[in-house]
């Protein structure tokens, strides 16, 4: 027993020096490249579902999914153009529903970097021409099922940030009003855009993959 | 047999090693890759995404090489259980997640079931690799 014991302990002693030299050197080079790399992430990251927007903004009651598809279904390639059918129904309902909250660029690269998923929501040639690494492309024609379905694996109140080209764009706002139509609460939207995003420096990915 | 073990190690730790390129070029798709996993709290996510990635590739190259052999063994068995044990959880919740194992990108079709096989047969092959440098009879060899 004692030699058994002893055998384990000169066999595995040594394995488990080795495993922590090798731990500290990936340790040792990864906060160096991290910190080293442009696309480095914050090692604390911004508290993600509780950030600086009142979840309260959201209103509980959401349209039931069942009444979705009719309400997103006249949703046409000409929506940019046309008042969003499905914001006009909303400021039509008993309560109004107020904008989807904002958030500056240092929230928007915060939530960026904890790995939140952004939602462009302009047309796909915009798109492709250069967007927001990681972001989904979520343009004005998609429908209530495509724009479903390019968030399956995600829960209903999973943050993410929908944006467009610049603060005049009002596509971001329409995506996040047509989310939170289909059930989704933790929506925000990143006004400044693409647009401050480059101005600042901020790489981008071409390219019709997120 | 000896070369059938040396190929096994060799083998895994090209694996590891090619695993963890997509994940150092991309830090911030794999930190959402592994956030979708929902099991680490919010505050992990980015030391975890920062530190797992270079793991992998160190203890990968040590293990091409044959030095410190026993440790990356032991470090690649353990990652390759807390890896399986993720997949297996996911399947049970229900979490149709992007495995986020050899690329980062969101919409690799996800399917479960293969992503838990594939990882359980590299599991049970790290098992035997960590099995085999830790005999006694092999501690001569690195």
């Amino acid at each position: 027993m004692q030699t058994a014991m002893s055998r384990v302990r000169a066999v595995l002693l040594p394995a488990l020096v080795q495993a922590l030299v090798l731990l500290g050197l990936a340790a040792a080079l990864a906060v160096t490249v991290n910190a080293s790399h442009p696309g480095g992430l914050p090692w604390k990251a911004a508290p993600v579902p509780a950030a600086s927007v009142p979840d309260a903004a959201v209103p509980d009651t959401v349209v039931p999914d069942a009444a979705v598809p009719d309400a997103e279904a006249p949703d046409s390639p000409a929506a940019d153009a046309a008042p969003d059918p499905a914001s006009e129904e909303a400021a039509s309902a008993p309560s109004p529903s107020p904008a989807a909250p904002e958030v500056d660029l240092d929230q928007a690269l915060a939530l960026h970097a904890a790995g939140v998923l952004f939602m462009d929501a302009r047309f796909a040639a915009d798109y492709a021409d250069g967007h927001i690494p990681g972001a989904l492309s979520a343009p004005p024609d998609l429908f209530s099922d495509q724009l479903e379905a390019l968030l399956r694996d995600g829960p209903k109140d999973r943050p993410l940030v929908a944006y467009c080209q610049d603060p005049g764009c009002p596509l971001g706002q329409e995506l996040a009003e047509n989310l939170r139509l289909l059930g989704y609460t933790g929506v925000r939207v990143f006004a400044g855009g693409m647009a401050e995003w480059i101005g600042a420096g901020h790489p981008m990915t071409e390219g019709e993959k997120p | 047999m000896n070369r059938a073990w040396t190929a096994l190690r060799v083998g895994l730790g090209l694996l590891f090693v090619l695993a963890s390129l997509d994940k150092i070029a991309h830090p911030a798709l794999f930190a959402q890759a592994v956030a979708h996993y929902r099991l680490l709290p919010a505050g992990l996510v980015n030391p975890v995404a920062i530190l797992l990635p270079w793991t992998e590739a160190v203890a990968g190259l040590a293990l091409v090489c044959g030095a410190f052999a026993r440790g990356a063994a032991l470090v690649l068995a353990g990652l390759m259980t807390v890896f399986f044990a993720a997949l297996a959880a996911s399947l049970v919740r229900g979490l149709d997640v992007a495995c986020g194992c050899f690329t980062v990108d969101v919409l690799a079709v996800p399917d479960m079931r293969w992503y838990l096989l594939r990882d359980g047969v590299l599991l049970l092959f790290s098992l035997a690799l960590l099995w085999r440098t830790l005999r006694p009879e092999g501690r001569d060899r690195p």
